[in-house]
């Protein structure tokens, strides 16, 4: 028996036309594309607030932005409730950062970073900072009227590329979260009437803050990372420009003593006055915020940024599988060495 | 395959099916719960491969004098009940890994994109399937083949893009595991291509030589498998460990200057994936279904085999442990059949080749 096709097909197309009406969809109207998200806690609540975009004919970027707030027992019911108030749907796939308050982050940060690291919009490379109130920074608008969500993306992007401070991202956190020899840090700012401040970076172990790394120790950070490109260093009262650093580290076992090797390479440029002793002086001043990088970290506060731990994982397997917690049971030396090169 | 409705195809197709079918486990589910490191997981891949290119040998030495019989005609000619009893199970193994795959994919599609009802999502996608299905396996092999292009450009385009990314400090020491726990990795990747039995039905339709392709079939997968791993491993490192949709992760903070959110592409690449694999699996569950049938009638076979697998889907969809759970016993299963079926109808055969002699 040959089924007739053409009535099976026009039945299958209605079947699909009809089913399309019943997947549940989220009209563009109802959404709230937010910008810039904050999360504070406070008295056992969750408030989270959204700068969320609100097309108007006005041509101010702050009038262009609404801000919504929500509380709840966790962030799920805080969203809800932003949700509830406001009759929209928050869509977070377009969020440039998610802000922390310093009293959240010291409270339940674990919990912060889960939420979005299993919320499917959030995306996994979103900007991450702390703030005193996270509330305020969302609301901040500079004398230009700039939001919350350009100045502070801009400012982390090219504090970030100079070196002067850490622009981390959900997943990188994650990853040193998840690597039992590293800890994690995220960048701190603040704000002011119509300023926003860096203040160096909080660095977390075991998820709770531990110490505050400063802008010049930052710096330091970022020299041993390989991160700092196009900074401007004052060294004898001389503007000296560093274009490109490299650094390579290396780990040695000896007589079961830990010594790491950082040897960082600088091209740098001054307009005039180059000479072998400002050369000498700027990489006196590097090693000085390498080191001083090192000391906070690691060895007053045993917080590993550096992954010097995975590095030793991975060259020295054997050595590390006796030594569990290789940081407070070994001597560890860290030398920094500084080879600079100006035109 | 079995004579009544056979379509020949040539090894470049049957290769493509069998990649690209191998590849969307891959990319869904990339080296997770995985007990060993990312090294080591790579290493596994790789004894996972000597183990496929192992297991093949008795049905490849099967084939040998009958390149034109399945597995199920082999045994058909050991006798009736042994070949029913043959087509019988692997038709509802081939139905019941065409439902897990459509449930896995439906969950994917609407908890990540739409965050909706999955059932008439999966409704549809069953719909494409069936109809993917009644084109035939010449019409899958052709498509497979511009899959498989996309797949490689896709794989090697994100590998590329990370290029200025890669920590290979992510990569610890192979030697950190046990070898022995690499070597059972091995064997759990080697039975996690449930392509490899596959092949025992597929084999007769393919024109060719059929060793060399499935030769070619393994080493690309392995090639796929491996880029997507090592792209995974040098961006990520530890946090692979937490994440469900690994390699979709991965693309979501992939991009240079104004190539980014590139997820999109991938997800039609991945939909491109899932529906070659379900649709292979649909056709062999609709072939041997078939043999059972004097006169088979496709429409109506397909019918029947594509409302079982859409309620096996929706339970599977309801109760994702179920799926979970038959993992591993489907796996020891296949591995066993793979090996131990042509064992039996080649001892079989040459008895009663000796006896009538």
């Amino acid at each position: 028996m040959k089924l007739n096709q053409k009535p099976i097909g026009f039945i299958l197309l209605l079947i699909i036309t009809l089913l399309s009406t019943n997947i549940r969809s989220t009209q563009l109207s109802d959404r709230a594309i937010v910008e810039a998200l904050g999360v504070d806690y406070s008295n056992s609540l969750y408030t989270v607030t959204a700068q969320v975009y609100n097309p108007t004919s006005s041509e101010t970027a702050k009038s262009q932005t609404k801000i919504l707030t929500g509380s709840g027992e966790n962030i799920k019911k805080a969203i809800d409730d932003i949700n509830r108030k406001n009759s929209k749907t928050l869509y977070l796939s377009h969020n440039s950062f998610i802000a922390i308050g310093l009293e959240c982050a010291s409270f339940s940060l674990e919990d912060v970073l889960n939420f979005f690291q299993n919320d499917s919009q959030t995306r996994p490379d979103i900007l991450m900072v702390l703030t005193d109130k996270a509330e305020n920074l969302i609301k901040f608008t500079n004398d230009e009227n700039t939001t919350a969500a350009k100045s502070v993306a801009e400012i982390l992007k090219n504090n970030a590329q100079k070196g002067t401070l850490c622009d981390m991202r959900l997943y990188e956190i994650l990853r040193h979260k998840e690597t039992p020899t590293s800890d994690y840090m995220i960048p701190v700012i603040t704000n002011a009437d119509t300023t926003i401040n860096t203040q160096g970076v909080l660095v977390f172990k075991q998820n709770s803050p531990a110490v505050l790394i400063d802008e010049d120790e930052t710096i330091g950070y970022n020299f041993i990372k390989s991160n700092v490109k196009d900074l401007i260093l004052s060294v004898d009262d001389q503007a000296v420009e560093i274009k490109n650093s490299h650094s390579r580290v290396e780990a040695k076992i000896i007589n079961d003593e830990i010594e790491f090797n950082v040897n960082i390479e600088i091209d740098a440029a001054v307009n005039e006055g180059n000479s072998q002793e400002l050369t000498e002086l700027l990489e006196k001043e590097v090693k000085e915020k390498s080191q001083s990088a090192v000391q906070t970290a690691l060895f007053e506060n045993g917080c590993d940024i550096f992954e010097f731990g995975k590095l030793l994982r991975t060259t020295h397997p054997s050595f590390l599988k006796r030594y569990k917690n290789w940081s407070n049971d070994q001597k560890i030396t860290v030398f920094v060495s500084v080879e600079c090169h100006i035109e | 395959m079995q004579s009544n409705s056979r379509v020949m195809i040539g090894t470049m197709e049957a290769v493509s099916i069998l990649t690209v079918s191998r590849v969307f486990t891959a990319v869904t589910f990339p080296a997770q719960n995985s007990s060993i490191n990312i090294t080591s997981s790579m290493i596994a891949f790789v004894f996972g491969f000597v183990i496929d290119l192992i297991i093949i040998l008795p049905f490849l030495w099967l084939i040998k004098k009958h390149s034109t019989h399945s597995i199920v005609e082999f045994a058909y000619e050991i006798n009736d009940i042994f070949g029913k009893s043959i087509s019988l199970i692997f038709a509802f193994v081939f139905t019941l890994l065409c439902a897990m795959n459509l449930s896995s994919f439906t969950r994917f599609v609407s908890k990540e994109f739409l965050n909706t009802n999955a059932f008439p999502i999966l409704f549809l996608i069953t719909l494409a399937v069936v109809y993917c299905a009644f084109m035939g396996i010449e019409a899958l092999g052709r498509f497979s083949n511009i899959v498989l292009l996309i797949l490689i450009l896709s794989v090697f385009t994100v590998f590329f893009l990370f290029l200025n990314d890669y920590k290979l400090n992510n990569f610890y020491s192979p030697l950190e595991d046990n070898i022995l726990s690499t070597v059972s990795e091995g064997f759990f990747k080697a039975s996690n291509t449930f392509e490899v039995a596959s092949v025992l039905f597929l084999a007769p339709v393919v024109k060719g030589r059929k060793k060399r392709g499935f030769v070619y079939f393994l080493l690309i997968s392995l090639l796929l498998i491996e880029t997507i791993i090592f792209s995974i491993g040098a961006v990520f490192g530890d946090y692979a460990n937490i994440t469900t949709y690994t390699y979709y992760n991965l693309i979501q903070v992939s991009g240079i200057s104004s190539l980014r959110r590139i997820d999109s592409v991938y997800v039609a690449v991945w939909v491109l994936l899932g529906f070659v694999k379900s649709g292979y699996y649909l056709i062999l569950a609709e072939n041997l279904f078939s043999s059972f049938f004097k006169k088979p009638n496709k429409t109506h076979t397909l019918t029947i085999v594509g409302t079982i697998t859409f309620l096996i889907a929706g339970a599977l969809l309801l109760k994702p442990e179920i799926s979970m759970s038959l993992h591993l016993p489907l796996k020891i299963f296949l591995i066993l059949c793979i090996v131990v079926i042509p064992i039996i109808i080649l001892i079989l055969l040459k008895r009663r080749k000796r006896l009538e002699t």
